[in-house]
């Protein structure tokens, strides 16, 4: 016996017709399986909310990458960008593809480490290099791209430290014709402070320049930026190689390429605006066939995060409350918010239910558990009516969502992984409350005197 | 297959040091002399060394007379070449001294010791070694045989029928029955038989050639005894009587054909031995209608079934070009087997051209070599590429317009250095679904490579060719752009080698270098249709490793069991023939090295420190991967019962005849080589490092290692 509802008039607007390509459908999208692995048993077996990724899907998706770039140009190396998703499975299976490891931070080095990585398949990155992972790294003959003057310092450092010269490449920022200039990141090429930094590279005797690198941003939607980049890149280090004679034995141009996601206020079909990998690839690769001296063939490194992971993810979340809100929308609380989807700020997800339900679709609210306004997964999603313990399926969540959640309020869900063979391995267990507690520290003077004797009997 | 045949007679081995009081001038020579006689008695039963030959020779004593005969001919041979001043070349040629020997031993055997009987042998050594000589020359010129005992067999026919009026000469009794031991009758037949090659049907010298035999090789002594007991049932059956045929004095050309076919000029096989035992079957037949034929003039059959079976077989299966027949026949016919079947492995593409692929990354061979479209006739040697999805799919989208394809607008590098001879450029690239027949090859380039032959690659898109006629280009260089001009159904490049620079001329033999098929590295391939197939690059800082310059002198400490046991020296040096090798005074570690591989291509002599640098390292590709593959010969691993049973195996089963070599760089300076017998599931690691000039510092196999010494200490 269900409960009464309130009626509510509703308008009814039939699909109509428009100008623009790739209106999203009013079709029923169900969902019931993952790489034919139901998700019923998936949730019976780990439960919900449960992290989903598809083995076959990653390596899918390495190989269209590669391909695309290396029937184009003959020297590619490809960096797994650890920070995208850090989950040793995932880096595991790339690794396996041939991929270098990407990192920007101490932590990032340690779990590079601690898969066993070695020194000449790590490239490190970012603003933060502690002194002692710094240190490490060159001894273990890590590619390391400078952000600022200070490293440079550090570097000389180590390089006094080791009585030997270190090869070191630096990051440029520079106007790719695109907005917004990552202008933070590394030293200004526009300014002239890219030449100071050579120079001053040149001039300690410590360091030798071998390589450039530059990261013009993320979800970048144009593919010619990336030719402009690279062409600023060439010229800049033909510049050098004529002013100083060294020579460009890589360049590195980031990544930032979008990957098959839409984003919030975009009316097009992600198909429609995204280029493909090609696009990427082509636009790339002619501008270095344009710009290359004869002969001269440095290592193109590209590092890669999201277009290699964000569709390989899954989240199979379960309607835990349903609700009228008061202009008569329905509203769904579900049990997975932006604490697991930290993507959602910016993505409008696919998603997808798991089993079909009768009923009218009709516009409804996908709310998160946290007790916070800001917890919504989708404000404006066409749902037939659902009941409590309906799953959902959201997917192209496998990018950023499982290294900046949160652990807010509530625990950190399964992870698992579905082998090419259709096997479900358990990659990350969920959390529990000892994980919660187990950096924790009581001050013995605060420990309260609870006689849990007397609560058990209770 | 059998010029080398005169190389293996002028062996590189070294000659020890005679230690004596008197003048080295006169014993020097001496010493020479006797050694190569002993080797050349040795070579009558196919065995290796000196030393079989000088237990020979003294077991021969036991009829001292035959015996002095022998060396009387021998020295007719050697005073003939004195007086005409040979050079010494003719010691290193077992025939030259063989034959006259035979020859003298035939005529102690036959004739009693007289002056006139050692002057007449003294002449016939004279006559057998000019007929050795000419002989050998005209079979080898004119049919590229080997001379074998036929200067012997035919002299002493020759001296024979001239005795008829030598009266002064007096035979010697057959005394065959003479010598039985109380054996079983077919063994002492066999042994006898076995004696009467040096003239001596005596069990005792019959059973130490046996002894011999066993000693130098298994696979000889398996075929001597198929081959007199196949020819002695055969000739039973024939004859429907076996009283006879244990005492039949030509037997001996049964086990002679054998060894011969069986396990010298063919490599030992399976087929090897039927072929030899047809042989035998032959030699039965010509044999007794030889004896038939001369019983008039009272003439032994002497070797002449032998030779005459032996030359017509090896000349018949080489004109077949017989993959059978040995290219480099050793005494030891394990060695034969083991160094054939371990080439064939190790240098598998010798008779095609290995040429770079064409593109990056990784494609899909759409047609190969008698392909199943237009690769036929003299257009067999071409490659079609295109480029597929995981899901098999050379295109996305539905593939209605070029630019679905994959391949379509790809770069197409330059797979040889060298001069641009023809560019198209100009034709329409077809639409999908229309196919230029007029012209088949649309745009394409025709590039020389001073190797000596014309690369041809079609299919360009429209003016993509950036190259000019005349240019000359490096390897690698973006040559132009993958499209669909000329008789092309989708995008794809198509290549082939040609001998004449003309478009649509006939296509020749090719191989690919530095290959990845399917995942697995090759130093060089021949990719089937619908493999998958990636160049791999050339790695930069390797092409200075192990530099070898000419003369360099390399100083090692070798340890055994961590405790230096020797100081040992490796010399470059160069061959006549043009090969590198390291020499380290008791053998010879051949090597070559091009910009793709360096390998250690064979030892000759015995040195187990020279053998363990190439177990450690017997190729490394001097390009961008990891892991590797070779074969390297059972013998150079190990040296025990198992070994020596996978050898004798390896001619039935050739999976035995090698073992398996996995390389892989460990770290930078490190190489890690595991090295396995077939069917074994152990490995033995060795491992090699380098100097940071890439220079080798340390080898180790095996409870040995060495240690290079810094020679530039000062």
């Amino acid at each position: 016996m269900s409960n009464y509802q309130k009626p509510s008039i509703r308008k009814l607007q039939p699909g109509f017709m428009n100008k623009f390509a790739g209106l999203e459908s009013r079709h029923k999208k169900i969902k019931s399986t993952i790489d034919g692995v139901s998700v019923d048993e998936l949730v019976t077996n780990f439960g919900s909310p449960l992290f989903v990724y598809s083995e076959k899907t990653l390596r899918k998706k390495f190989s269209r990458f590669k391909n695309a770039f290396a029937t184009r140009y003959p020297n590619i190396i490809i960096g797994w960008s650890y920070k995208t998703n850090y989950l040793k499975a995932i880096c595991a299976i790339f690794h396996q593809e041939g991929a270098w490891a990407e990192l920007v931070s101490k932590m990032e080095y340690e779990k590079a480490k601690n898969l066993g990585i070695s020194g000449e398949k790590i490239i490190l990155n970012g603003p933060h290099k502690p002194f002692d992972t710094l240190l490490e790294a060159v001894k273990n003959g890590v590619t390391i791209n400078i952000d600022h003057f200070d490293e440079v310092e550090d570097l000389e450092k180590i390089a006094f430290l080791l009585n030997r010269t270190i090869n070191v490449g630096i990051r440029l920022n520079l106007d790719a014709g695109i907005s917004p200039c990552w202008s933070r990141f590394g030293f200004n090429l526009e300014s002239g402070q890219a030449m100071e930094a050579v120079e001053r590279i040149v001039l300690s005797g410590k360091l030798r320049l071998n390589g450039l690198h530059s990261h013009i941003g993320t979800f970048i939607m144009d593919e010619q930026a990336y030719a402009q980049q690279v062409e600023k890149m060439l010229d800049f280090g033909y510049e050098i190689e004529d002013s100083f004679g060294w020579s460009m034995d890589y360049i590195d141009i980031g990544g930032g390429f979008a990957s098959n996601s839409k984003l919030k206020g975009i009316y097009h079909a992600a198909e429609v605006v995204i280029p493909s990998i090609d696009d990427y690839a082509e636009s790339i690769c002619n501008a270095l066939w344009k710009n290359l001296r004869p002969g001269h063939q440095p290592k193109l490194i590209l590092e890669s995060g999201r277009w290699l992971v964000d569709e390989a993810g899954s989240l199979i979340t379960s309607v835990c409350g349903t609700k009228t809100l008061p202009n008569g929308t329905r509203g769904y609380v579900i049990d997975a918010g932006v604490n697991l989807l930290f993507t959602s700020f910016w993505y409008r997800f696919n998603i997808a239910l798991a089993q079909d339900v009768p009923g009218v679709w009709e516009n409804s609210l996908l709310y998160g558990p946290l007790c916070m306004n800001i917890d919504v997964v989708d404000e404006g999603i066409s749902l037939p009516p659902l009941s409590r313990g309906d799953r959902l399926v959201i997917s192209t969540v496998g990018a950023y969502n499982n290294t900046q959640w949160l652990q807010f309020i509530e625990y950190r869900p399964n992870i698992v992984l579905i082998s090419e063979e259709g096997e479900v391995e358990l990659i990350r267990e969920a959390e529990d409350i000892t994980d919660i507690e187990r950096k924790e520290r009581l001050p013995s003077r605060l420990q309260p005197k609870i006689d849990f004797k007397v609560l058990e009997r209770s | 297959m059998l010029k080398t045949y005169s190389q293996l007679l002028s062996p590189l081995g070294t000659k020890k040091k005679v230690k004596t009081i008197l003048p080295p001038s006169l014993l020097k020579p001496l010493g020479d002399f006797i050694k190569s006689l002993c080797r050349a008695t040795s070579r009558v039963l196919f065995l290796d060394g000196a030393v079989p030959g000088a237990l020979l020779l003294i077991t021969m004593l036991i009829q001292p007379a035959v015996l002095f005969m022998g060396f009387v001919g021998v020295l007719g041979a050697l005073f003939f070449a004195q007086i005409i001043k040979l050079e010494n070349f003719y010691w290193d040629r077992p025939p030259y001294l063989f034959n006259p020997l035979l020859a003298g031993l035939g005529i102690g055997f036959v004739f009693k010791l007289s002056l006139s009987s050692i002057f007449l042998t003294f002449i016939t050594g004279i006559l057998t070694f000019i007929l050795t000589w000419a002989l050998s020359n005209v079979l080898y010129n004119l049919f590229y045989l080997p001379v074998l005992s036929i200067p012997f067999a035919l002299v002493s026919w020759l001296i024979r029928l001239a005795s008829y009026h030598y009266f002064s000469l007096q035979l010697t009794p057959y005394k065959v029955y003479l010598y039985s031991i109380g054996l079983p009758i077919p063994l002492e037949g066999f042994l006898r038989a076995l004696g009467s090659i040096f003239f001596m049907p005596n069990i005792v010298v019959g059973a130490l050639a046996l002894i011999l035999l066993a000693v130098n090789s298994r696979i000889h002594l398996v075929l001597a005894i198929e081959g007199y007991f196949i020819g002695t049932a055969f000739k039973g059956l024939l004859a429907g009587n076996f009283n006879y045929v244990y005492y039949d004095p030509g037997a001996y050309n049964f086990i002679l054909v054998a060894i011969a076919i069986g396990g010298y000029f063919l490599i030992p096989s399976v087929r090897s031995y039927l072929i030899s035992a047809i042989g035998v079957l032959l030699t039965v037949i010509i044999g007794e209608a030889i004896v038939v034929f001369w019983t008039g003039v009272a003439l032994p059959v002497e070797s002449i079934p032998y030779n005459l079976v032996t030359m017509l077989i090896i000349y018949c299966l080489g004109l077949a070009k017989n993959p059978s027949l040995a290219k480099y026949p050793q005494l030891i016919p394990e060695k034969t087997l083991e160094r054939e079947l371990s080439n064939r492995l190790r240098y598998r593409y010798t008779n095609s051209n290995g040429i770079n692929l064409p593109f990056t990354g990784c494609w899909i061979v759409w047609q190969g070599i008698d392909g199943e479209f237009t690769h036929k006739g003299v257009w067999r040697y071409a490659f079609d590429f295109i480029i597929e999805d995981e899901e098999g799919y050379s295109f996305t989208n539905n593939g209605l317009k070029l630019e679905d394809y994959y391949a379509y607008n790809k770069p197409v590098f330059s797979p040889v250095t060298g001069w641009v001879i023809t560019v198209v450029n100009y034709l329409d690239d077809c639409p999908i679904g229309t196919i230029d027949q007029e012209n088949n090859w649309g745009n394409y380039i025709v590039i020389y490579d001073e190797k000596g032959f014309y690369v041809e690659i079609s299919h360009f898109l429209q003016n993509s060719i950036l190259a000019k006629q005349g240019d000359f280009i490096e390897k690698g260089t973006f040559i132009g752009r993958c499209g669909n001009s000329g008789y092309s159904s989708q995008p794809h490049i198509h290549i082939q080698l040609q001998l004449t620079p003309e478009i649509g001329s006939a296509t020749i033999p090719l191989n690919f270098i530095n290959i990845k098929v399917d995942g697995k590295f090759h130093s060089e391939y021949i990719p089937l249709p619908n493999s998958k197939v990636e160049p791999i690059q050339s790695h930069n800082s390797l092409s200075q490793i192990m530099p070898f310059p000419l003369n360099r002198q390399f100083n090692f400490v070798g340890l055994q069991k961590g405790v230096a046991v020797a100081n040992l020296n490796f010399i470059v040096k160069v061959s006549s023939y043009g090969e590198y090798f390291l020499d380290s005074g008791k053998a010879q570690l051949f090597f070559h090295r091009n910009e793709n591989i360096f390998m250690f291509d064979r030892i000759d002599g015995k040195d187990p420190w020279l053998s363990m640098l190439m177990i450690a390292i017997p190729k490394l590709p001097l390009v961008d991967t990891k892991t590797w593959q070779d074969s390297l010969p059972l013998s150079l691993v190990d040296h025990n019962i198992t070994t020596n049973l996978y050898q004798f195996l390896s001619s039935i089963f050739p999976n035995f005849s090698s073992a398996c070599y996995e390389g892989q760089w460990v770290s930078n300076n490190s190489i890690s080589g595991f090295i396995s017998l077939p069917y074994f599931k152990k490995k033995k690691k060795s491992s090699v490092k380098f100097d940071n000039k890439g220079n080798i510092i340390f080898v180790n196999f095996n409870k040995r290692s060495l240690i290079a010494e810094t020679t530039d200490l000062h």
